[in-house]
């Protein structure tokens, strides 16, 4: 019970910060500036509000964030602003400025994993060679592998020898192009697939084939060449659009709608910890 | 790092309150009626059949990482097939890229044995990390439906290209085959390879659907009056703008041009 409530606590308070960091602003908002830089020096920045110039001390906790012409901010040292540039600036109020170290923890959590991944292969691959299963031989030369991988490994960066030789050998002149073997198989399994698809079977089937039909018609010269005697709105390449930007966007909008609140939902569970059977037997 | 704006954060605050709001009514014994999803109900069938014929199901949890939401559904999954495996006394084989991912399946697939009285039948070595990389892991996971004669597949979480290199080979074993994503350029590669498919936030609402946990049934229903939200929202929208134009007091509220 105690380590449910700690793993429960620890989830709290880790979800609680990424929480507050995202709804609390950047800036302590009642003595945020905005407004367009007029000039920067090393101890003052210079904005002009409202047909007003103000002058802006820098400190070390104040930020500034310019606007980019999409509208969405980026955070700049003040060296960096140029006359014109419009901005926003205030002090810091700290949660951005530990984001980064947060993420690294985690990341060096995930880095831990990675152990944890090695082990459950380890196990799988040396209880196969133990109890001699069919195709054991394959379990050394995964254990052959790995310790060979880990050497080449050691080559990454090198700019000669034997260890940048290793290390081409296995990640450039064997695993890349096995994995581009493996991308290639899905053409083969797309047109399986796609004949699968095909087979009128029921109506929601049929209505699929024939949208598919006219969609790849549209896309193709031969399309246009088949309807272009017929009106605008029933030519292939116009109907193929108005499925793809029209049926298929609304279609897709509302599932991103549906999604988006079950995002919000999944996270609340997890955050308090109200998620039952995955992590805790029983609720807490 | 991007900020809540105004509007995004009273849509948060308000999302999170109607969901919490159901949960408690729905654990103080109101819990509503749910859709029936085909997909998930077809998930019991498949493990009775994998059952029936005597070999073991695979369980995918999809290439996102533990936080994804879509994975976090997908182990919600995990925890119903693994508790129905080990109530019919059958056996999942769990496989996944992601090395985070091995302890929680390990703990969901174990804990799941244990509460069916059969710790005996739980097999570490069935939680298996296959290779770091989607590809590689695609190619391993049908490897192991090949060599185990598996008959049933389940694919859940959050795919990327690699989805139809684990359920063609699937496809080919004659395995009934159960997949469910949020990524939406994936679900007709699953429509087409998959006997059942579980569209986007239908993933999110298997846990509820599956255990018909008062929870899990509150958070869905708290989903659904949020999604009205949202509907009201864009039909205010669209009406307020297409009568009174784009610069009406709706539309300066809800910020749509901000």
């Amino acid at each position: 019970m105690t380590k449910r409530r700690f793993i429960a606590l620890v989830t709290f308070l880790a979800g609680l910060y990424y929480f507050l960091e995202f709804v609390v602003p950047p800036t302590v908002p009642w003595r945020t500036v905005r407004g367009e830089v007029v000039s920067v020096t090393a101890d003052f920045l210079t904005l002009r509000v409202d047909g007003q110039e103000r002058q802006i001390l820098i400190e070390p906790t104040l930020k500034v964030y310019r606007e980019r012409p999409t509208g969405a901010p980026e955070q700049v040292e003040p060296s960096q602003l140029r006359p014109g540039d419009h901005v926003s600036a205030g002090p810091t109020t700290y949660l951005s400025d530990w984001l980064t170290s947060v993420n690294s923890f985690f990341i060096v959590l995930g880095a831990m994993a990675w152990g944890m991944g090695l082990i459950s292969l380890a196990m799988v691959h040396s209880s196969n060679i133990r109890r001699r299963r069919p195709e054991w031989y394959s379990s050394v030369l995964f254990f052959l592998a790995v310790g060979g991988g880990i050497v080449a490994g050691l080559g990454y960066g090198a700019q000669s020898g034997w260890l940048k030789e290793a290390n081409d050998v296995v990640f450039n002149y064997l695993l890349r192009p096995m994995s581009s073997t493996v991308f290639s198989l899905l053409a083969f399994h797309m047109a399986t697939a796609s004949y699968r698809a095909f087979r009128v079977k029921s109506g929601e089937a049929a209505l699929m084939m024939t949208s598919a039909f006219i969609v790849m018609l549209g896309q193709i010269p031969i399309g246009l060449w088949l309807t272009h005697s017929l009106p605008s709105f029933l030519q292939l390449p116009v109907m193929a659009q108005w499925i793809l930007y029209i049926a298929n966007s609304a279609a897709v909008r509302g599932m991103w709608f549906g999604m988006m609140v079950g995002a919000i939902a999944v996270g609340l569970r997890f955050w308090l910890s109200l998620e039952r059977g995955a992590f805790f037997d029983r609720e807490l | 790092m991007e900020h809540a704006n105004l509007q995004i954060l009273v849509a948060i605050v308000l999302f999170s309150f109607l969901i919490l709001w159901k949960i408690l009514t729905a654990r103080r014994g109101k819990a509503g009626f749910i859709r029936r999803i085909p997909g998930l109900n077809e998930i019991d069938e498949a493990i009775g059949r994998a059952t029936e014929m005597g070999r073991p199901m695979i369980f995918h949890p999809g290439v996102g990482e533990v936080q994804n939401v879509g994975t976090l559904a997908a182990l919600g999954v995990l925890g119903h097939v693994a508790r129905k495996a080990a109530q019919m006394g059958s056996r999942v084989i769990v496989t996944t890229a992601i090395p985070v991912v091995v302890p929680v399946a390990e703990d969901i697939v174990k804990q799941a044995y244990t509460q069916a009285g059969r710790p005996d039948l739980f097999n570490a070595e069935d939680i298996r990390f296959l290779a770091a990389s989607g590809d590689q892991l695609a190619l391993a996971t049908a490897n192991v439906m090949e060599r185990e004669k598996t008959a049933a597949h389940f694919f859940f979480g959050m795919y990327d290209y690699t989805s139809l290199l684990l359920t063609e080979p699937g496809q080919r074993t004659g395995a009934i085959q159960i997949a469910g994503t949020d990524q939406y350029f994936q679900v007709p590669f699953f429509i087409a390879s998959c006997d059942y498919t579980v569209i986007g936030e239908e993933l999110y609402a298997a846990s509820a659907y599956l255990t018909r946990d008062p929870t899990m049934l509150g958070s869905l229903i708290g989903q659904d009056y949020s999604k009205i939200i949202v509907l009201a929202v864009i039909l205010l929208g669209a009406l307020s703008t297409t009568l009174l134009g784009s610069q009406n007091l709706f539309v300066q509220l809800i910020g749509v041009y901000r």
